[in-house]
């Protein structure tokens, strides 16, 4: 009785370990089929995000963006930056300021007090 | 009888011993064949995953980018076509299709290599994608498509002197090395050849240029070339503490993406042709200061010490000035105005010894140690030997060439109290210096108030560049070039240069910029010194670029608010 129970364990698991094995042989396949898959994906992404850079570079190309500011000069009213655009503390604090908007942004955002004109 | 019982019992037969260890034996290595075998497959397996990844990245190149991470160079993806013969049925009718798409194709020698029976040829080792769709869409059995990578410099002319260009080395089917030519593609071939791309991922080699700096420099480069009717010009922009190159431009420059040609013999109009580097030329006035410079360090005199101008003969050539100077002149004035008798008076004194401890301290006397190939293998052209007249001529910057990047250095190392430095391309982590000390403090200290009053003062050869904004000193140089033919100088092709330091208060960056033979016929008669042509376009940089690279005007505490 003893024996065939033993048997009866030894085939049973035998079955069941076979079983555990292809089950993992099968996971690791799959996983494996995955990994190839995200590392396409990794790869194809990292392929755009290079030629996205390269375009953005290429947009900004500063006589690219010379000829807009000369285009849109109406609405944007762009400059090239001008070391008049320094101002100092002292200036702002004492309220002396040109007739520029951008000077009074900076002026509400650093102390906090509304000039009115 | 029970022996012969047992035998009878168990007759075994005198093999059957070792047929048993026999068949036991072929059974194991049966088995571990098989299992070697399953170990086999499945570590070749596992590699072949690995390999997929490799392979796909292994021909990239790192990108090139400027101080702040701005791409100036890349490398994108594209594709390349060839073409099997024999896979093709109806050949004329192929080739007219092709030349159709590419206009650039001669469609004889097409139908010719469709015919001749090869195997196999290139169509065009780089398509558009464009082109590469129109080919698709043939449907064409026998057209080909292999990956090909190339160099893409978006910004085009953009610091092409700088950054160089590429050719394809070797290529395949499905692959293209790439290696650099000129340049920083050059010089850094070894770091930006990547082999293994999966350790170094999106890394890229940070250049000491500041993109919006070197975008203006060109900028305002070529209009006053163009404004002055120069065939030629260059700036170089340098940190005068630890020697990082911000801004270098020479124009006329080339587009990278489309010119690649070879420098040949013919440098002085070839466009891959780095003036600023590769360019040696006699500097003229620029080089006075250097005698003045090995005075002070050797307390042979001061700045108010006075000097004979009065004209005077070194073995029959007589030395003059173009101005009216008084008999006696101070150091100061001599500077000041430029003066060529004071100069070779000064180079005298100094000797040839001292002349040549100071241009060795400064790094006149061998090539720039810059990451560059260009820059190493441009030597100074030195006098041939070192007699009283060479002395005197050298000491007003004739008879010597140097190139531009020369004359930065000399004078960084002049304004950044008497540190050596060497120029870099690559972004340095750190602002201060690293060289050791080759001049005295109090030397820099007099040659900065020396150069300033060349721009202060009402007679100073550079007093146009005097700034509501910033505090600037320099020295002018206006040498007339040799004629070819007949051995003599030219009166009326010159090269103009001027190399300047700010914000004097606190002295942060040299500048050296030169016009080659630049005429202003803007003012009332025809100009070409320096102080008419390079120093106005000196200025105009300088309020441009200044407030890019934070430099606040004045003395005061100042807060930048354009940026917030």
């Amino acid at each position: 009785m003893l024996k065939f129970f033993l048997i009866g364990t030894l085939i049973g698991s035998t079955f069941a370990l076979g079983l555990w094995a292809y089950k993992i042989n099968y996971d690791s396949r799959a996983a494996d089929q995955r990994v190839k898959e995200l590392e396409k994906s990794i790869l194809s992404a990292n392929k755009n995000f290079k030629i996205l850079n390269a375009e953005w570079a290429h947009l900004n190309r500063p006589d690219r963006l010379r000829k807009l500011t000369e285009y849109y000069f109406s609405e944007l009213r762009l400059t090239p930056i001008n070391p008049d655009d320094f101002i100092s503390f002292s200036d702002i604090y004492r309220g002396q300021f040109s007739e520029n908007e951008s000077t009074v942004l900076v002026d509400k955002r650093l102390t906090g007090i509304t000039y009115e004109e | 009888m029970k022996s012969s019982n047992k035998e009878k019992l168990f007759t075994e037969h005198p093999r059957t011993r070792s047929r048993l260890i026999l068949f036991s034996l072929m059974v194991l290595t049966g088995f571990s064949l098989i299992s070697g075998k399953i170990a086999f497959l499945a570590s070749k397996e596992n590699k072949k995953n690995i390999s997929f990844t490799e392979r796909e990245a292994i021909f990239s190149r790192l990108n090139i980018s400027d101080r702040n991470g701005n791409i100036l160079a890349t490398n994108l993806e594209g594709a390349s076509a060839y073409i099997r013969p024999d896979e093709i049925q109806k050949k004329s009718l192929v080739a007219q299709r092709l030349k159709g798409i590419f206009p650039d194709l001669n469609e004889a020698v097409l139908l010719n290599k469709l015919n001749d029976g090869r195997k196999f040829f290139w169509l065009k080792s780089i398509v558009s994608p464009r082109q590469e769709k129109a080919l698709f869409d043939l449907g064409q059995p026998g057209i080909y498509f292999g990956k090909r990578e190339y160099r893409f410099y978006p910004y085009g002319t953009l610091a092409s002197h700088v950054l160089g260009y590429t050719k394809v080395n070797e290529f395949d089917v499905n692959y293209a090395e790439i290696s650099g030519i000129s340049g920083v593609e050059r010089a850094f071939e070894n770091k930006l050849a990547i082999k293994n791309s999966s350790k170094v991922k999106n890394k890229s080699i940070n250049l000491s240029l500041d993109l919006p700096v070197q975008a203006e420099v060109e900028n305002v480069l070529k209009e006053w070339q163009k404004r002055m009717g120069a065939k030629a010009g260059g700036v170089v922009m340098m940190n005068i503490h630890n020697g990082e190159i911000v801004a270098l431009a020479s124009s006329p420059d080339f587009n990278a993406n489309k010119e690649r040609g070879v420098l040949g013999k013919d440098k002085d109009s070839s466009i891959y042709f780095n003036r600023v580097i590769q360019g040696v030329y006699e500097m003229g006035s620029t080089f006075k200061i250097f005698s003045v410079a090995q005075g002070l360090e050797k307390d042979l005199f001061t700045l108010d010490s006075l000097v004979d101008t009065r004209a005077f003969r070194i073995n029959s050539r007589k030395i003059e000035d173009k101005y009216k100077f008084n008999s006696e002149s101070s150091i100061y004035e001599i500077i000041v105005r430029s003066s060529n008798v004071g100069s070779a008076r000064l180079a005298l004194m100094v000797g040839e010894k001292g002349l040549k401890e100071i241009f060795s301290k400064l790094g006149l006397l061998e090539p720039v140690r810059l990451e560059l190939r260009e820059a190493n293998t441009t030597r100074p052209i030195l006098p041939k030997n070192w007699h009283d007249i060479t002395l005197a001529t050298v000491s007003y910057g004739y008879g010597m060439s140097v190139s531009l990047l020369h004359l930065a250095k000399a004078y960084a190392i002049l304004g950044n109290g008497g540190f050596n430095i060497e120029p870099t391309i690559l972004k340095k982590n750190h602002n201060s210096q690293s060289g050791s000390r080759v001049l005295k403090k109090t030397t820099s200290d007099e040659m900065l108030k020396l150069l300033e009053a060349v721009v202060t003062d009402q007679r100073g050869t550079a007093r146009i560049l005097r700034s509501k904004y910033y505090r600037i000193g320099g020295k002018t140089g206006t040498a007339e070039k040799i004629s070819l033919g007949t051995r003599g100088y030219q009166k009326d092709k010159v090269f103009a240069n001027f190399v300047g330091l700010f914000p004097l208060q606190e002295p942060r960056f040299v500048i050296a910029a030169f016009l080659d033979e630049p005429e202003n016929n803007l003012l009332q008669e025809p100009c070409r010194y320096a102080s008419c042509t390079v120093v106005p376009m000196v200025k105009k940089l300088i309020e441009r670029t200044g407030p890019l690279m934070n430099v606040a005007p004045g003395h005061q505490a100042l807060v930048f608010y354009r940026g917030l």
